[in-house]
């Protein structure tokens, strides 16, 4: 996430004192923030589940990648630096290297997150609630490219 | 320790000197070793029965099974405890075992079928080109899956074969997923063999899914099994792919054609999604033909990578490394290995040919060489990478921290930025 430093060095900086906020759920997603120095967290629904400090670190690149709104609410917990593209598609179209480092960034979270649900299926296998575990891994078979059809089906009534 | 030790041989050497110790003092002790002797979980279960109602979304069929085996669990232990202290210890082993024989009877009572699931909606993780997948969305229905949860004896066990033999007339396969299974003995094994061979004898398969060779439970089940009697017992280790061996079943016996799709051109993959007529020249200049078998494994967990691979035709299985467990499945069109270019890493899965697969791979060397070269295309890219990745991690994050919020389960770890 160094690299993502140096190759964002020409991007213009903001500064964020606490409880600021960079992003809201639900808003529209055109810009890519950066986090230089600082600390984040990131919640949804009102819910805080992540916070986030490693400078290099981005902000938004999901929304802007799939043209949605933001995902979840982005606050500053400490005084933070961040820069930011205001087009961040055009940025993504004009750095390969950019672009590549957002990819592996998305590579290595979805091997985090989908290794983090497969423990915690295996370790709380019979645990009440945890059917939604096995839930959220068939979902991520569906997610796949046309024209095949999903291979199954979402639990019309889940517990959770 | 030394200080208890030193106390107790004085004592025995001279029990006189217990006699100058203050009443108080004493009983405190005893008031104290009592104490100790109590089940910590009766004060341990109510902080634990509190934490469970307060929680939103607490009252799902799954949390109130556990508030009332707490409850349950709590209510023994009180009342246990209370008449040793009223009654006598005599007293109190009565009054336990008459908890005990009431439990018994009441789990014997309880139904163990959590939830039932028909295979035009439930469906193995196997991707299969549309018109198939509409064949098994339409037919389906003739596969049932049951989750069975809790302990199987002669009166649970009993009820669960009341329950087949009405699914018998319109079921073709019933599969029992028996991992929330906690307990099972030699009558309800001979139960469930009886009605294995039930349906064995009509033609129809009965599956026993989630008791892999080892399991405890397989092992009872087995034994009884084992008896001259007992055969059609069918095993498969995971769900997964018991759904996946009934909807082959369903398609043979419909003369459904389970060939590959048709094979996709370079442009209607997703990793070439925007590239000009020029563009699709060049990378598939760069792209070096691979075919592998049905069942061929691709690469390995943990094996250096140096390729990626884009899909043109058939399906391709991630499996969880180490098992056969099946991670996802996808159709044609996907890319997969792509860590192995964008950072060099090793391979963080196992991916295997579900079907013939035709694919097209892309080396390191060569995604170098167009990033030195076309680095607009190498930016088209990255960029149609990251928005499949995208898709699948705002998926999964998503639904993680709804479950998060929702269950009050444990809070995930910061991802890595």
């Amino acid at each position: 996430m160094n690299d993502m430093l140096s190759l964002s060095a020409g991007l213009p900086e903001r500064r964020f004192d606490p409880a600021d906020t960079v992003v809201v759920e639900g808003g529209s997603a055109a810009a890519i923030w950066v986090l230089v120095s600082g600390a984040l967290e990131v919640s949804k629904n009102g819910v805080a589940f992540n916070t986030v400090t490693q400078p290099g670190a981005l902000v938004g690149e999901i929304s802007v990648l799939l043209g949605v709104p933001y995902g979840a609410t982005v606050r500053a917990t400490t005084p933070s630096v961040l820069r930011h593209a205001e087009d961040g598609a055009a940025l993504l179209d004009r750095h390969p290297a950019i672009a590549r480092l957002v990819a592996v960034g998305l590579a290595e979270r979805l091997n985090f997150v989908t290794t983090y649900l497969v423990d915690l299926k295996q370790q709380y296998g019979n645990a009440p609630g945890l059917s939604m575990v096995a839930d959220v891994l068939r979902e991520l078979s569906q997610r796949q490219a046309p024209p095949a059809r999903p291979g199954s089906a979402r639990d019309p009534d889940p517990d959770y | 320790m030394a200080y208890a030790g030193a106390l107790l041989a004085v004592l025995l050497a001279e029990p006189a000197l217990l006699g100058v110790l203050p009443v108080s003092a004493v009983g405190g002790v005893l008031v104290f070793l009592g104490c100790e002797l109590l089940s910590p979980a009766l004060w341990r279960k109510p902080a634990e029965l509190g934490r469970l109602l307060s929680r939103r979304g607490g009252g799902t069929e799954s949390a109130r099974r556990r508030v009332g085996s707490l409850a349950a669990d709590w209510g023994v232990n009180a009342a246990v405890a209370l008449s040793a202290l009223v009654f006598g210890l005599a007293q109190a082993v009565l009054v336990g075992a008459s908890f005990s024989v009431l439990l018994f009877a009441r789990a014997n009572m309880c139904d163990v079928v959590r939830r039932v699931w028909t295979g035009d909606i439930r469906h193995s993780l196997k991707t299969r080109p549309t018109e198939v997948a509409e064949v098994l969305q339409r037919e389906g229905c003739s596969t049932v899956l049951l989750e069975i949860e809790g302990m199987l004896f002669f009166g649970t066990a009993d009820a669960l074969r009341d329950r087949l033999q009405q699914l018998a007339p319109r079921a073709d396969t019933v599969i029992l997923d028996l991992r929330q299974v906690r307990e099972i003995d030699v009558t309800p094994a001979r139960i469930l063999q009886e009605v294995a061979e039930d349906w064995d004898q009509i033609g129809k398969p009965l599956v026993f899914a989630e008791w892999p060779a080892n399991d405890p439970r397989r092992e009872v089940l087995a034994a009884v099994a084992e008896q001259p009697k007992g055969n059609g017992l069918r095993f498969v280790d995971h769900v997964d792919l018991a759904l996946e061996q009934a909807e082959e079943r369903l398609l043979q016996r419909l003369r459904v054609d389970r060939a590959a799709g048709a094979r996709l051109g370079l442009g209607e993959t997703t990793r070439a999604r925007g590239l000009s007529n020029e563009e699709l020249a060049l990378l598939g200049a760069e792209l070096t033909a691979h075919e592998f078998a049905q069942g061929h494994v691709m690469f390995r967990a943990g094996a250096p990578g140096d390729v990626l691979y884009i899909s043109p035709q058939g399906e391709i299985a991630l499996r969880v490394p180490g098992t056969m467990r099946r991670l996802a499945s996808f159709a044609p069109g996907v890319t997969i290995g792509e860590m192995a270019v964008l950072a060099r890493a090793p391979r963080s899965a196992e991916a295997v040919a579900e079907s013939d697969v035709s694919a097209l791979g892309l080396s390191t060397a060569a995604f170098e060489r167009l990033i030195q070269q076309h680095p607009q295309l190498a930016a088209k890219l990255c960029r149609n990478i990251a928005v499949h990745l995208s898709d699948r991690v705002r998926m999964l994050t998503g639904d993680l921290s709804d479950w998060v919020s929702r269950s009050g389960g444990a809070r995930p770890p910061a991802q890595p930025p």
